[in-house]
């Protein structure tokens, strides 16, 4: 990170090849749509390299970077247009408007039926929650931070993430949990 | 990432837990391992005994799991290339630079302003240009076509059927006279 400080882009490649998975999953999780967690990803590692300079080694990398890939989710989500154009969006499309996109790849037909039926369920509950729920989940189930990295990369005190993810679970499971007979 | 984890939730007092709602509103740091050492056994010696608070704390694991969302995107194959090529276009001229600033911290309001100021160019300089090819340059003649045409504007043009009511109108006073 500190050669990419410098302005080395050989450095710089190598550090958007090593993370840009982590980056580009987050984002994916966090707006259900391929195309727009590219663009973002994309935006974060600009992000990392017009801010690289300022980049102080004090805390974990990872800890920086998922703090500028939440501004960007926060940023994305709270934006008028993009609220505008989904809303305009939600009069126009009917049906599946709110069925993610799959990549391509899958292993078999059977397996992609199966899988994309399960990730269209759990990305939608996800897209249902709030931002901030949505981060304090995110971070914690498929990053694993813990209560007290949470804190530091959303802005707010551990009891507060504990609070977000107890509300979090609470509303996934009365999506995604059947009701008991 | 290796932070520390610092103080555990919960872990300023010692607990005395009996209640199933107290027990209800720590499962979640519970089963993430985000409480103290303390409140760790007081919480398992309450599970042991509590049926409801067990299916809690299953129906938590379950949905955990539940969460698994198969198939893993991936990026791109060419997303390397494209940032790489992004950040030597920002490293041009320094007017594009200026507006990639400018558009990335206000995308949606600066597209508008854009459009609101070619805009009033656009009608400005249309209405002058009209004007001077419909009025200014034109006969006496072709002056009183155009301006007989712009009638159509008018919020009662001659011969409409407003016209006639207004009209109509009018004269209901003098009639019942």
């Amino acid at each position: 990170m500190l050669l990419v400080g410098e302005g080395d882009k050989f450095a710089f490649s190598c550090l958007v090849n090593r993370h840009q998975d982590t980056v580009f999953r987050f984002i994916y999780r966090f707006f259900g749509k391929e195309e727009e967690a590219n663009d973002l990803a994309q935006e974060v590692f600009l992000r990392i390299w017009r801010f690289s300079k300022k980049y102080k080694p004090t805390s974990q990398f990872t800890t920086w970077l998922y703090i500028l890939t939440v501004n960007v989710c926060k940023r994305e989500s709270q934006s008028l247009w993009r609220r505008h154009i989904s809303l305009i969006g939600s009069f126009w499309i009917s049906g599946n408007s709110g069925a993610p996109e799959f990549p391509a790849h899958t292993p078999s037909p059977e397996d992609a039926v199966i899988h994309a039926e399960q990730s269209r369920l759990v990305l939608d509950a996800i897209e249902s929650l709030p931002p901030n729920q949505r981060l304090a989940l995110l971070l914690r189930r498929y990053e694993e931070l813990s209560y007290q990295e949470i804190s530091a990369v959303i802005g707010c005190s551990v009891s507060a993430v504990d609070a977000l993810l107890v509300r979090a679970k609470a509303q996934l499971q009365k999506k995604l949990v059947p009701p008991k007979k | 990432m290796a932070l520390a984890h610092g103080e555990k939730l919960m872990g300023k007092s010692s607990p005395l837990v009996t209640d199933c709602t107290v027990v209800r509103t720590k499962l979640s740091a519970f089963e993430d391992g985000e409480v103290s050492p303390a409140w760790r056994s007081e919480i398992e010696a309450h599970l042991a005994n509590c049926s409801a608070c067990q299916q809690a704390i299953t129906d938590l694991r379950r949905l955990w799991l539940d969460l698994e969302d198969g198939i893993p995107p991936r990026p791109r194959s060419n997303f390397t290339q494209a940032v790489m090529s992004k950040i030597t276009e920002e490293s041009g001229p320094g007017f594009l630079n200026w507006m990639h600033v400018f558009s990335s911290m206000f995308p949606a309001p600066a597209t508008m302003a854009v459009m609101v100021v070619f805009g009033l160019f656009i009608g400005g300089w249309m209405g002058r240009t009209v004007m001077e090819d419909t009025l200014i340059s034109a006969t006496p003649q072709e002056q009183a076509t155009t301006l007989a045409a712009m009638d159509v504007f008018a919020p009662i043009p001659r011969g409409s059927l407003a016209e006639g009511y207004l009209v109509l109108v009018s004269y209901a006073p003098q009639v019942k006279q």
